[in-house]
């Protein structure tokens, strides 16, 4: 698998929702060989602060103009430093990376995504793949995120046949809870997936993979760390595989998110 | 290479470790030496120093193990590898098959675990020379760390030097009051080479959440905030001891390597920078070969060392 390391144009770097933006970059080469859930590695600038590149997700991939983007949310320096980008400046992008999605196994009909905040990003990409794929596949949405004004425009999701179940943890939009919340209260009131997708921070993550779990369904999360290197060198990135199994009696293995990952499998072996 | 390029002599001969040129990269940095070799040639390098090798495979420690500060990164990975066998029987192979000199870092819990790691390797065929990393706590002593008790970095060089014949490189911490000290002690024991530093112990803590930032508590800064205080630890070191040192620490760039160089230091290693740009070190080998080219200097030697000082008071 190629991994490039260019210079990439910005064509659009434009505010989405509170602290979320959106990033849209020219790079044919990494755009043709990147894959829904793989990562990329962003220089900001070359300059010592911020010192690190900053791993993002694919959002959007679209091959034939060449241009993928990212979904960031602004937590620090070097994300308050992207929002300052402007088109037709450029940017460092060391990519593709990482394992993606996957497809749902053979004879799969229902699909639930479950995104966390900023975990929505992927899912662009994914819910086009998984379309382009199984146009018969009927497909949810649960995205939730601290309040209303971060969550980001669903359209795609609804124009794509795609059910959107929103909630915010202070009840501003949607249902009033944690997206692990939205999950059980639909697990009561509709039929269970044959597959899943989640994308959110580490806490949300465990919880949904204890739902998965609970319920016997299989699915795939895609892992949210800090990273130094992006390419399964630093070490850096390590999560325990307990994380995955919950066997906690098992001995202490790490795996890297940037290698292994991000996305990781659930129910079944890695 | 072009013609005009090829005159200058960037090779370097320290002690019994000769290098084609004195850009190496550091352990830790470079995985087990081919994790990059998709990005750039490999064997225009002068070194690789392989990830930090144990006797058996370790685990590393618990996440979060990194963190990012001004300049500067602090990790606390816990020495995670493979183990020495692992390294042998699949990594090494296809390692040496690029034609670059392969330094492996050895680490352990007690002597006579660096001691045997130091025995197996010596064993193995093609490897240029052994970096014992002295940063690690020994078990056996209440978990004091080999490289700041003169008496333990004492007898981990010497149990090695015992078990090999190969050229032998120790790995100072700057963590310890005087490091001149700790060189003339690892001489003793038997060293060939010198290098420094090793991470500076740091720690960085979130008043938010009121925790530290590493499950550790605490580990080791790395990259261009540490570099002044790298120079002065070479400096120190350069000045005590005869043997070859290599210069390390937030080397990013040719002129941060011939800082290094200037100030008497016979080669360098490349860390931090390798994660942010992974085509760092062959960077800083062509900028040293343009430097010494502007400057009329056709070899490498007669750069290094040649600091000026103002000896009138």
């Amino acid at each position: 698998m190629p991994v490039f390391q260019v210079k990439a144009i910005i064509i659009e770097n434009s505010q989405m929702a509170r602290d979320i933006w959106r990033m849209k970059i020219y790079s044919p080469e990494i755009t043709k060989a990147a894959y829904p859930g793989q990562f990329l590695m962003l220089r900001v600038r070359d300059e010592l602060l911020p010192l690190l590149r900053r791993p993002f997700s694919f959002s959007t991939i679209n091959v034939s103009e060449g241009i993928f983007s990212i979904l960031y949310k602004v937590v620090g320096h070097g994300t308050r430093l992207m929002t300052k980008m402007l088109a037709g400046e450029s940017v460092g992008v060391l990519a593709p990376l990482g394992r993606g999605f996957s497809k749902p196994p053979d004879g799969t009909k229902r699909v639930w995504l479950l995104a966390g905040g900023i975990g929505i990003a992927p899912f662009f990409a994914l819910l086009e793949m998984l379309k382009r794929d199984s146009s018969k596949l009927e497909i949810s949405l649960f995205y939730g995120a601290a309040t209303g004004e971060e969550l980001v425009d669903c359209r795609f999701f609804e124009n794509n046949n795609c059910k959107v179940n929103l909630c915010t943890d202070d009840g501003t939009c949607g249902l009033h809870g944690l997206i692990t919340d939205s999950v059980e209260r639909a697990c009561s009131l509709t039929i269970l997936p044959d597959f899943f997708y989640s994308c959110g921070p580490t806490p949300m993550q465990s919880k949904v993979i204890e739902w998965a779990k609970c319920n016997g369904i299989r699915g795939q999360v895609s892992m949210e760390t800090y990273m130094a290197c992006g390419m399964g060198v630093c070490l850096g990135c390590s999560i325990s595989k307990k994380f995955f199994t919950g066997n906690k009696n098992e001995e202490t293995n790490y795996l890297r998110v940037c290698r292994e990952g991000p996305v990781f499998s659930i129910g079944e072996e890695n | 290479m072009n013609q005009e390029n090829s005159v200058i002599n960037l090779e370097v001969t320290l002690g019994p470790l000769k290098l084609p040129n004195p850009v190496m990269v550091a352990s830790g940095t470079f995985g087990y030496g081919l994790e990059y070799s998709s990005l750039l040639d490999i064997s225009k390098l002068g070194g690789i120093v392989v990830k930090g090798l144990s006797l058996k495979p370790r685990p590393g420690n618990p996440p979060p193990r990194i963190v990012e500060t001004c300049a500067g990164l602090i990790n606390s990975i816990g020495l995670e590898n493979v183990g020495v066998e692992d390294f042998i029987n699949k990594k090494l192979p296809l390692l040496l098959k690029r034609d670059v000199p392969v330094i492996v870092n050895i680490l352990g819990n007690t002597v006579e675990e660096y001691a045997e790691v130091g025995n197996i390797l010596s064993d193995a065929e093609g490897i240029s020379a052994l970096e014992i990393n002295i940063s690690c706590p020994n078990v056996k002593s209440g978990g004091i760390i080999f490289g700041t008790d003169p008496k333990q970095a004492y007898n981990v060089v010497s149990a090695v030097r015992k078990n090999t014949s190969l050229p032998l490189i120790t790995k100072l911490t700057p963590n310890v009051t005087d490091i001149g000290m700790m060189a003339k002690v690892v001489v003793e024991a038997g060293t060939d080479i010198i290098s420094a530093i090793n991470t500076v112990s740091a720690m960085a803590v979130d008043i938010n959440t009121r925790k530290p930032k590493l499950a550790n508590v605490f580990g080791g800064l790395s990259g261009p905030a540490i570099k002044p205080i790298a120079l002065k630890k070479v400096w120190d070191v350069v000045n005590t001891v005869d043997v070859p040192v290599i210069g390390i620490g937030g080397i990013s760039s040719y002129e941060d390597a011939l800082e290094f160089l200037l100030i008497g230091a016979q080669a360098i290693q490349v860390g931090t920078a390798n994660f942010i740009n992974p085509g760092t070190s062959i960077e800083i080998i062509e900028g040293i070969r343009s430097f010494l080219e502007r400057n009329n200097i056709d070899d490498i030697n007669k750069f290094i060392g040649s600091l000026e000082l103002d000896t009138a008071k």
